[in-house]
């Protein structure tokens, strides 16, 4: 199992690809690497919650159950990105500039939950 | 009469090895434990519960396309490798990131509802393409189709 620090490491690594990839040619691709650092982002949150999961249906599983501030705004990447893996949806590059909104406005949210955990854990 | 001892129910305790003698209608009894048998009536008692929400969540489905029918022509159910997936077909020829909110928030409250189904919501856009093959492997809960109006609260 990775630790916290190897999931940001590779959410960054992800990030990294989306930054340098031609979304022109690849919009397909750019989804794909959106959602799984959305991925990557979710499971660090993870380690610090405590929460496990082996398999998408159970990380889906906690975040609508525990955590729907995020699942809000992962479910869309979710869907979208295994519209473009297993459906063959001829992605646009005008898709991936929605997609990486969502993927922004995830971050945020898991930033704003960590903060809430934080000060939670201080008081 | 007024001396008749009601009779306490039968405990079946999950931890139990203690044997038990199950005498079906055709009489091929057989010996289980009575911790088998008190997982063997859980079991039956999700499966009925599962049954319920099962059809509720249908009826579910195919109200809330009803009600969002501005934006949603068709809605199906099939059966995923983990989960059950509920297919939003939009009215639309592209994917129609608008309607991406309703759809999370459709999702949550089925969830919510429909515990045991497990299901995940997704949305299709209008094309031909993305539709070929559904209608064998899914069922049609909402638009036109002969399967449609099948769908009728229990």
């Amino acid at each position: 199992m990775a630790t916290d620090k190897e999931h940001q490491r590779q959410a960054a690594h992800n990030q990294e690809l989306l930054d340098v990839l031609d979304r022109q040619r690849f919009p397909d691709w750019a989804t794909t690497i959106a959602f799984y650092k959305a991925v990557h982002l979710v499971q660090a949150f993870f380690h610090v919650t405590g929460d496990s999961c082996g398999s998408h249906t159970a990380r889906n599983g906690i975040l609508k159950s525990k955590y729907p501030e995020i699942w809000r705004h992962y479910h869309p990447l979710y869907s979208f990105s295994r519209l473009a893996r297993y459906w063959c949806l001829k992605v646009k590059p005008d898709h991936v500039e929605y997609v990486i909104r969502r993927l922004n406005k995830l971050e945020r949210e898991i930033e704003r939950e960590l903060k809430d955990i934080a000060h939670k854990k201080a008081s | 009469m007024a001396n008749r001892i009601r009779q306490k129910p039968i405990e079946l305790h999950f931890e139990s090895t203690e044997q038990v003698l199950v005498v079906p209608d055709d009489k091929d009894r057989f010996v289980t434990t009575m911790g088998e048998a008190a997982r063997a009536c859980q079991q039956a008692e999700n499966s009925r519960e599962w049954d319920q929400q099962w059809k509720d969540m249908l009826y579910h489905v195919h109200e809330w396309c009803k009600a969002h029918e501005d934006s949603v022509a068709e809605g199906y159910v099939c059966v995923g490798d983990s989960a059950i997936n509920i297919i939003v077909c939009v009215r639309g020829e592209d994917y129609d990131f608008s309607f991406e909110d309703e759809l999370s928030e459709f999702d949550l409250e089925l969830a919510q509802k429909f515990p045991l189904c497990k299901t995940e919501v997704m949305q299709i856009p209008n094309q031909r393409d993305m539709k070929a093959g559904l209608s064998s492997r899914s069922m049609k809960v909402y638009g036109d189709g002969q399967r449609a109006s099948a769908t009728s609260r229990p």
